[in-house]
């Protein structure tokens, strides 16, 4: 089963479109939607959360079609926002109060847990608070009413490096309970995607793979090499393409058919995710002059 | 139903601080004498019901409440369910400077019972006409409607106030013996609820669907 | 059971899970019997995937060397090592012929490719 399912949502905003989206969140695993700034990542988020309706398709929660207000469905998810939406002029602790009451399955004691292991100063206001401490806050409320589902969109914005690779233990902790899944966004790669298990790309608004993450670095290739390799022909075979005046760098779909046409000629290596991000946003483009 | 009970909650603790402002503006106005009793109990209650849906709205905060399993249906209603404790809230007030400015031998208009009733009609009108257009602007309107609001409070309670202590039509309307006043009060309280009824209803079809 | 996981080798990660696993069964670090930990438990300690680990039990699962029971993790099956020994030195037979063939085409002689991998050896030994 799918904790979420989006299918083929259309959203048409002035001078953005969603078209056609179609992906799956899965039950028990670590889903990266990954993208570049601007491409829909947020607004398909929010659609998840039921605070944007899609123009076209729809998403189904834990297996449900939504239709109209499922808000207890809200209720099994952990929900991190990109920006922090509590009341500024609230203390942590007046916040967690106004919020706790709303979830049957709050669980006091992991809070505080959370609140030592962040050190969070409950006392403090929100808005004395830096980024990367209300996305911790944030995310000790998401993990304190035994959600079956975490939602995190652009969670390492603003986070030290250090708490980074926290974070990834604590999401492997939630995952040790299969029932659970997590669902990130992130223009920033390479970061948590080290343990995500499947990879949604999208790139203005629309869906570009998904895929398990082996699959996608095993299938891509990024070739370098001397720019006298290259011809029309071979130039229109790459996802995206650098040239400078020193050689080239590209990024192929396929990594046969890579081997077939520059095995031996031409460095062939496997991309990193964030490799495949740029080249995709970038495509061939303007030859860059070194 | 019980998340409409903690909404009204979340409404209360969000202006709980604004609470403690208030009084010395009220300690002001009742040794200056210039206001009425029906200005002590809708001023605080509309402040802050006003207030509380301010800061509901502003810098990103409607996600808050998207974000809690609570439909917006039933958010919606707990807006208007929140003028209830608010007027309470007004009404222990001006209660207490009404008591206050006797006690110090200030003569701090007239107070009567019938008014209470006419406070919690007053601030139902007021919040029934606010919250549509609330909701009809979104966080781009919000401190514009904010202060034509608190302007309107202002004028109205002041307005009634002195009509009712000047103008005698208005004094037997709602001094009179209850019996003989009957007719017009349920005629009024029946109008009020078939507002609020319309108001609430429009109010949710404005941001039942609205993306946040 | 150690498990070191190289970001650039270039060898795949499961593939390393599983020459390393593979490795401490051999040499009788892990004897017939003994669990594994749990899929996700070894995702989290090396922070990767659940799908990489998955795929890397399955695999050394279809190589026999461990049986995996749902609801009770995975543990290093009853194969003897010296069946294990004896499999891996079959398939060392197998390169040697493509090693012997090769030779051949490159007009080596036994002797001449007998000295080549002494030359090897050496190598390997400084």
């Amino acid at each position: 089963m799918n904790a979420v399912r989006m299918e083929s949502i259309g959203k048409r905003y002035d001078g953005f479109e969603l078209n056609g989206v179609t992906f799956d969140v899965r039950k028990g695993f670590i889903t990266g939607l990954i993208g570049p700034n601007g491409s829909g990542k947020s607004t398909l988020i929010r659609m998840m959360m039921q605070m944007v309706r899609p123009d076209q398709g729809h998403v189904e929660l834990f297996g449900r079609r939504l239709q109209g207000d499922a808000a207890e469905l809200r209720g099994k998810i952990g929900y991190v926002s990109d920006e922090s939406y509590f009341y500024e002029h609230l203390t942590l602790k007046r916040m967690k109060n106004i919020l706790a009451p709303f979830y049957g399955d709050w669980n006091e004691d992991v809070f505080r847990g959370y609140l030592d292991r962040f050190e969070l100063p409950e006392n403090k206001k929100i808005k004395e608070l830096s980024k990367g401490m209300k996305m911790k806050f944030s995310l000790a409320v998401a993990l304190s009413h035994s959600a079956e589902l975490l939602i995190m969109d652009e969670p390492t914005a603003g986070l030290d490096p250090v708490f980074r690779r926290e974070l990834l233990d604590l999401l492997a902790e939630q995952i040790q309970d299969e029932r659970r899944s997590i669902l990130f966004s992130s223009h920033i790669t390479n970061d948590l995607d080290r343990i995500a298990d499947y990879i949604v790309f999208v790139n203005k608004g629309r869906l570009i793979f998904e895929e398990t993450k082996d699959a996608v670095l095993e299938r891509h290739a990024l070739v370098k090499g001397g720019k006298e390799l290259l011809d029309a022909d071979l130039r229109a075979l790459f996802i995206g393409l650098r040239e400078t005046d020193m050689g080239f760098e590209g990024l192929m779909k396929e990594r046969e058919s890579a081997e077939k046409l520059f095995g031996g000629l031409a460095l062939i290596e496997q991309p990193t995710l964030e490799e495949i991000v740029y080249y995709t946003a970038k495509g061939k483009g303007e030859r860059v002059h070194a | 139903m019980h998340s409409v009970v903690y909404l009204v909650r979340k409404d209360i603790l969000l202006v709980y601080r604004y609470i403690l402002i208030l009084f010395p503006f009220f300690a002001y106005m009742t040794f200056a004498q210039n206001a009425s009793f029906l200005i002590y109990a809708m001023m605080p209650a509309m402040i802050l019901f006003i207030t509380s849906c301010t800061i509901d709205i502003q810098n990103g905060t409607q996600r808050f409440t998207a974000s809690l399993p609570v439909s917006r249906r039933q958010f919606v209603l707990s807006k208007y369910a929140s003028i209830l404790p608010f007027t309470v809230i007004g009404l222990v007030f001006s209660v207490v400077f009404y008591l206050c400015a006797g006690l110090l031998g200030i003569e701090a208009g007239v107070f009567r019972a019938h008014d209470m009733l006419a406070v919690f009609g007053l601030n139902a009108l007021v919040a029934s006409i606010y919250l549509p257009v609330y909701y009809w602007l979104g966080p781009k309107g919000i401190q514009t409607v904010r202060i034509v609001f608190m302007i309107l409070v202002i004028f109205v309670s002041t307005l009634i106030g002195s009509l009712v202590q000047n103008s005698l039509t208005m004094q037997r309307w709602i001094d009179d013996d209850i019996w003989r006043a009957a007719p017009t009060l349920l005629t009024a309280g029946l109008a009020l609820t078939v507002l609020v009824i319309a108001s609430a209803a429009l109010s949710i079809k404005l941001y039942g669907r609205r993306d946040v | 059971m150690n498990i070191v996981i190289s970001n650039s080798s270039g060898e795949p990660i499961y593939a390393q899970i599983v020459s390393q696993i593979r490795q401490s069964i051999l040499t009788g670090e892990l004897p017939a019997g003994s669990s594994l930990p749990s899929i996700r438990q070894l995702a989290k300690d090396l922070q990767i995937s659940v799908i990489t680990t998955k795929r890397a039990y399955e695999e050394l699962e279809r190589a026999g060397l461990i049986d995996s029971m749902v609801g009770r993790g995975s543990f290093v099956s009853g194969v003897n090592r010296e069946f294990l020994r004896e499999q891996r030195l079959k398939a060392l037979e197998e390169k040697l012929a493509e090693i012997a063939a090769e030779s051949r085409t490159l007009g080596l002689d036994k002797q001449e490719l007998i000295a080549l991998l002494e030359t090897v050896y050496e190598e390997d030994d400084r």
